[in-house]
């Protein structure tokens, strides 16, 4: 059974409206997303610095509650669990963090952090129940047992994060969040981190949303991978299509702009960064999100929006003119 | 840092503060004064509310029974005092600590409900604190029939207002972090998080604060004592002591410096103590 899908989920933001008694305003940063995801498997969410990836990380797991469209888990309507059945139920659906250390109160032992959601999810635990689970997590995540009774000012930025991995497998989920998880680490780091949340994913069956602005990271972890841009999903395709040919110029734009290691060849590339400019979340633009920027824009990109098309292998891009 | 053991933000706050001199004086004086004030008057024969027709208005000579002299009435000063610190110590540190409660509990639900809920508690606040101090103690004497109850109900309704703004300021920028966002998707009620994640993250704001409201509320107790609002003879405040002391300072200084510098010495040690906390607690120096 498909574990969680997302149908035409819009989330969104109360701003302020323009008087001083005016009522507030939603702001939809993720709009008409639909998504699906099976156990065991990784989607990766790629896109730009605020194109509403790790809004709608929190807008699946309902810690923002979506302004539109359905969230179903396990084929259930999250909007329509009763609160404490989704309290209960959230020991499934877990997040991890981009900065690992502010996911820590920095005022509890980590056993204290790593153990707290068994007092929700599994309250008839003994303590010495408790305590087992906390350092089989913690062997896990591949800390030692003596950093349960450590303070997180204490930790790195990668134990801190295997910290947070720790508490997020301890009421045994099978589904992850991972809102850019690597991002705040050094690079030697992140592939430690990256690599055990697969072996993880190996162990327990989890399904991973892996969010991240790294392309190099998400064609590591991914099965499927999703492109977002101003809020809407713009193309969707599995792994090994997606990196050997990305359809949407938007992709491809982001392919472009990786930095290529090799200093030689990295020197004529200078200048494939996109003209344009980023167009505003309050206003978006009436056709295609990218039309602002796109190179290959034609009239009709900025006035017709274009829908999700279907392309041969399982993709689809959302775009007029783009040929498989 | 020593690796043999692990130690909790608190514990090196507690850590920084001990090697504070100044501050680590301040609560060995202040300490004192506490114990002074609540077993002195047992060394004495008589309480401050017996008159000794045999020395009225006596010098300071330093001569047992009465070290201080005495009143106009024959009562002993010393005696006097240490009982009114009773009572002024008391009301400070019971209503810095009620209104504290009071204003971490409010601020913390505000802050991170946010919102509507914040609005419309903060308007409440801010209508609070346009309301005129002594008029409200004035209706809060006749409500309770003056005395202890009315001065303390009166100093806790105005003083928990300012901790409760400092306290929601925190509270709001703790919600959006990211340990909070953590606490809830493991399944934590608002009151849960409110409780475990916010208010602890609070108390060191909290406690600096709490530190400075004991002598304000000391103060307070003083002003009104002085005003004649708050506590009534014969019974003794360090108000109303020193009130009678200004009447007689012409004449008799020293009716006026034993309160006034008993109030002093504990005002200064609480200054020091609520610097040394902020020393301790401040994040840039960790």
């Amino acid at each position: 059974m498909t574990l969680l899908e997302a149908k035409h989920l819009e989330v969104g933001y109360p701003v302020a409206g323009a008087g001083v008694f005016s009522r507030s305003v939603t702001l939809p940063i993720v709009r008409d997303v639909s998504l699906a995801l099976e156990p065991g498997r990784t989607l990766g969410v790629v896109g730009e610095s605020g194109c509403g990836k790790s809004t709608l990380g929190r807008g699946l797991l309902r810690l923002i509650a979506p302004t539109g469209g359905q969230v179903l888990w396990q084929g259930q309507d999250m909007a329509a669990m009763a609160p404490e059945v989704l309290r209960q139920r959230r020991a499934e659906m877990q997040i991890i963090f981009q900065d690992p250390v502010a996911a820590l109160d920095p005022r509890l032992t980590l056993g204290r952090i790593i153990s707290r959601p068994l007092a929700t999810f599994e309250p008839g635990l003994s303590t010495s129940d408790v305590r087992a689970r906390v350092m089989e997590a913690l062997q896990r995540v591949g800390l030692s047992e003596d950093y349960a009774s450590r303070y997180p000012h204490e930790l790195s930025g990668g134990q801190a994060q295997r910290v947070g991995i720790a508490r997020a497998i301890i009421g045994r989920p099978k589904m992850i969040v991972c809102d850019e998880p690597v991002s705040a680490l050094d690079v030697s780091i992140q592939a430690q981190v990256v690599n055990l949340l697969m072996d993880l994913q190996d162990q327990l069956g989890l399904a991973l949303v892996f969010i991240s602005h790294n392309l190099a990271v998400v064609r590591h972890i991914s099965h499927q991978v999703m492109v977002m841009c101003l809020g809407r999903v713009v193309e969707t395709a599995p792994r090994d299509a997606f990196y050997a040919r990305p359809l949407h110029p938007y992709s491809r734009a982001l392919m472009d702009a990786v930095p290529e290691p090799d200093p030689r060849r990295e020197k004529g590339r200078i200048g494939t960064a996109l003209p344009g400019e980023l167009p505003s979340a309050l206003n978006p633009p009436k056709g295609c999100v990218f039309a602002t920027r796109c190179p290959l824009v034609q009239e009709r990109c900025r006035t017709e929006r274009p829908e999700l098309r279907d392309f041969p292998g399982g993709r689809h891009a959302a775009c007029h003119y783009v040929e498989a | 840092m020593a690796a043999d053991q692990s130690l909790s933000t608190l514990q090196l706050q507690f850590r920084r503060f001990r090697a504070n001199r100044l501050a680590m004086a301040s609560v060995w004086v202040l300490g004192a004064v506490v114990v002074l004030c609540f077993l002195g008057p047992y060394a004495f024969p008589f309480t401050g509310e017996d008159a000794d027709f045999d020395f009225i208005a006596a010098p300071a000579l330093l001569e047992w029974p009465h070290l201080f002299g005495t009143d106009d009435f024959g009562r002993d000063l010393l005696v006097r005092v240490l009982e009114g610190g009773q009572v002024s110590l008391t009301i400070g540190f019971l209503g810095a600590l009620t209104a504290g409660v009071i204003g971490v509990l409010y601020g913390a639900v505000a802050g991170y409900a946010g919102g509507r809920t914040d609005s419309l508690m903060m308007r409440t606040v801010e209508i609070l604190y346009g309301f005129p101090y002594v008029i409200l103690v004035i209706l809060l004497s006749l409500l309770f029939g003056g005395g202890t109850v009315a001065l303390f109900a009166a100093i806790v309704f105005t003083l928990w207002l300012t901790p409760a703004v400092i306290v929601r300021a925190q509270a709001q920028s703790l919600a959006r972090r990211e340990f909070v966002e953590a606490a809830r998707a493991g399944g934590m009620t608002a009151r849960q998080i409110v409780l475990t994640h916010i208010v602890p993250n609070c108390v060191s704001v909290v406690i600096v604060y709490g530190s400075l409201l004991v002598p304000e509320v000391i103060l307070s107790e003083s002003f009104l004592s002085f005003l004649g609002i708050g506590i009534k003879e014969p019974q003794a405040s360090w108000g109303n002591l020193i009130q009678t002391g200004t009447a007689a300072m012409d004449t008799d200084l020293r009716l006026l410096l034993l309160p006034g510098g008993m109030l002093a010495v504990v005002l200064l040690c609480l200054n020091f103590i609520a610097d040394g906390l902020r020393d301790a607690f401040d994040p840039n120096d960790r």
